[in-house]
């Protein structure tokens, strides 16, 4: 019987790796862009976890498999095997890691640290990569500070170096997009003086922006209560500093990750790259 | 005499010298299998702290366990890594020698971290009842997330199917260690009155009764008998740093 069984496995195995690409052909796809059945795997959790409908709507960039995080107001999920209970969207409890220099809250840095041991230890049973990609589902109302708590842990607790993150997005006919986004050093960021950075920041406030920036030549803050007046800001801004592109987001209140995801799509032709923040201070002395 | 009463005292007195037969000494109670799988355990792990090549035996149902193994992967691990290395991982399954290689080179790995690590078995599970609890839940999962594909549900009859045949009467042993691995699952088979080491692994998920709580993941992390310590990439030239790899210019 067991013959028959591993001849259908061979079987199966040429089966299942048919239609893929060689894996010279998947490197140079810059990593796991053609893994084939991934679409399915991501469209089902997120229907199961969350809606896809309820994701922020966007078209943004093709979605580069990596993990599944799901967060809405009442839990964040870590694909299907871990999940931490949210109370209005908000960690509950909230008390900071020790661990976590960002002061993500401990539940979900000790979760996600326990997720990590895990695809060490699959990486190291089964010969695959540990996963360097992190794909964050989360629901349009979820509190956006809760979004930047999640990318914090999910980073900071990640042995060697952290993922790369992807903000799952809604793109209407062209299916799940992502918005790729980075994240402000946990701590603080301290760059040279001779760095030549900006350091650009909107703070979004419910009903009010305020646009700051770290190097001293700006010298002013800026503040907009609407979406166009905001952009106004920002065009303006980029006249000055054309070579910039990156915009760190921190967020107040009860701003949502559907706002902040409305903010980004309007500003995004000028400042492409989304970083965000919490509390950590951007420095140039 | 006549026949009846004849019959009568040969069978009176096959019953007195039975009766008067010295008792048996009773027979020793059979030992628990489960402390001799546990004791079995303890002495494979001494065997291979002492380095010795042999203490792995050939010819018994590694691919059995590997089985086991390649269920558990598929009701826990990561879609990415399934989609990605299935294919490979059935292809070595169906060749015995790859499967006692891997447990060979695993063990060959763990045996300096295994020395002074002083484990001892803390509790042995039956595997056979295990596996058909694991085939339920890998195929719910797998249907859950969208794998649940014809052949895969072949591929998980087939594995449990192979992994019940082959672990019937087996054991699985968890090994509590004072310094790191700091625990370990062996699995152990009887062969004769005594169990033989098939396979090990680090960790039983909760749906099987592992104790998930008992790990240390930031102990785990950094150990070296996981092997994912290490020195991060160099951050590129002109970028702003490890979180922000953007050209500085850009920032």
């Amino acid at each position: 019987m067991f013959a028959s069984f591993a001849s259908f496995l061979l079987a199966v195995s040429v089966g299942l790796s048919s239609g893929a690409p060689d894996p010279q052909a998947r490197a140079t796809a810059a990593g796991y862009e053609q893994l084939r059945g991934f679409a399915t795997v991501l469209v089902t959790h997120l229907n199961r976890a969350l809606g896809t409908e309820h994701l922020p709507p966007f078209v943004g960039a093709p979605v580069t498999p990596g993990l599944i995080v799901t967060a809405d107001p009442s839990r964040v999920q870590l694909f299907d095997r871990f999940a931490v209970p949210l109370s209005a969207g908000r960690v509950s409890p909230p008390e900071p890691s020790p661990e976590c220099a960002s002061k993500c809250p401990k539940i979900l840095f000790d979760t996600f640290r326990r997720w990590w041991f895990e695809l060490g230890v699959e990486s190291r049973t089964h010969a695959v990569e540990v996963p360097d990609v992190v794909l964050i589902g989360a629901h349009r109302d979820l509190p956006a500070q809760t979004l930047t708590q999640i990318a914090y842990a999910a980073s900071e607790s990640r042995p060697i170096q952290p993922p790369r993150l992807m903000l799952l997005t809604h793109g209407g006919p062209a299916g799940v997009r992502g918005i790729p986004f980075y994240l402000v050093r946990p701590g603080g960021l301290t760059l040279p003086p001779n760095s030549a950075a900006l350091g650009l920041t909107v703070t979004i406030e419910p009903g009010r922006f305020v646009v700051t920036a770290a190097a001293r030549s700006f010298g002013r803050t800026l503040s907009a209560t609407s979406v166009p007046e905001l952009v106004a800001i920002l065009k303006d801004v980029h006249r000055h500093h054309p070579n910039k592109a990156a915009i760190v987001y921190r967020f107040s209140g009860d701003v949502s990750v559907g706002n902040f995801v409305a903010t980004y799509a309007a500003v995004r032709e000028e400042f492409p790259v989304a970083v965000l923040g919490d509390d950590e201070p951007i420095t140039i002395p | 005499m006549q026949p009846r009463l004849v019959r009568l005292t040969v069978w009176a007195a096959v019953l007195g010298l039975a009766a008067c037969k010295p008792k048996e000494a009773p027979a020793p109670p059979r030992p628990d299998p489960a402390d001799a799988a546990q004791r079995a355990a303890a002495a494979f792990v001494h065997c291979v702290e002492g380095g010795n090549a042999a203490c792995i035996r050939t010819g018994l149902p590694h691919g059995a366990f590997d089985a086991f193994v390649l269920l558990g992967w598929l009701a826990t691990g990561s879609p990415v890594a399934i989609l990605d290395a299935l294919s490979r991982e059935l292809v070595a399954h169906s060749d015995p020698r790859t499967v006692q290689g891997r447990f060979v080179r695993e063990v060959e790995r763990l045996s300096g971290p295994l020395r002074g690590a002083e484990c001892s078995p803390v509790g042995a599970q039956e595997l056979a009842p295990m596996v058909t609890q694991l085939a339920q839940a890998t195929k719910a999962r797998l249907e859950a997330i969208g794998m649940a594909s014809a052949d895969m549900m072949r591929v998980v009859e087939g594995l449990a199917a192979e992994a019940a045949e082959g672990l019937e009467g087996a054991f699985l042993v968890r090994m509590s260690c004072k310094r790191e691995p700091y625990q370990l699952y062996l699995a152990m088979v009887p062969e004769g009155p005594r169990y033989s080491a098939i396979g090990l692994m680090p960790y039983l998920p909760r749906f099987l009764g592992g104790d998930e709580a008992q790990i240390d993941a930031a102990q785990a992390l950094r150990s070296k008998s996981l092997g994912i310590s290490g020195a991060a990439a160099p951050v590129p030239d002109g970028t702003v740093d490890r979180y922000l790899p953007i050209p500085m210019e850009e920032f």
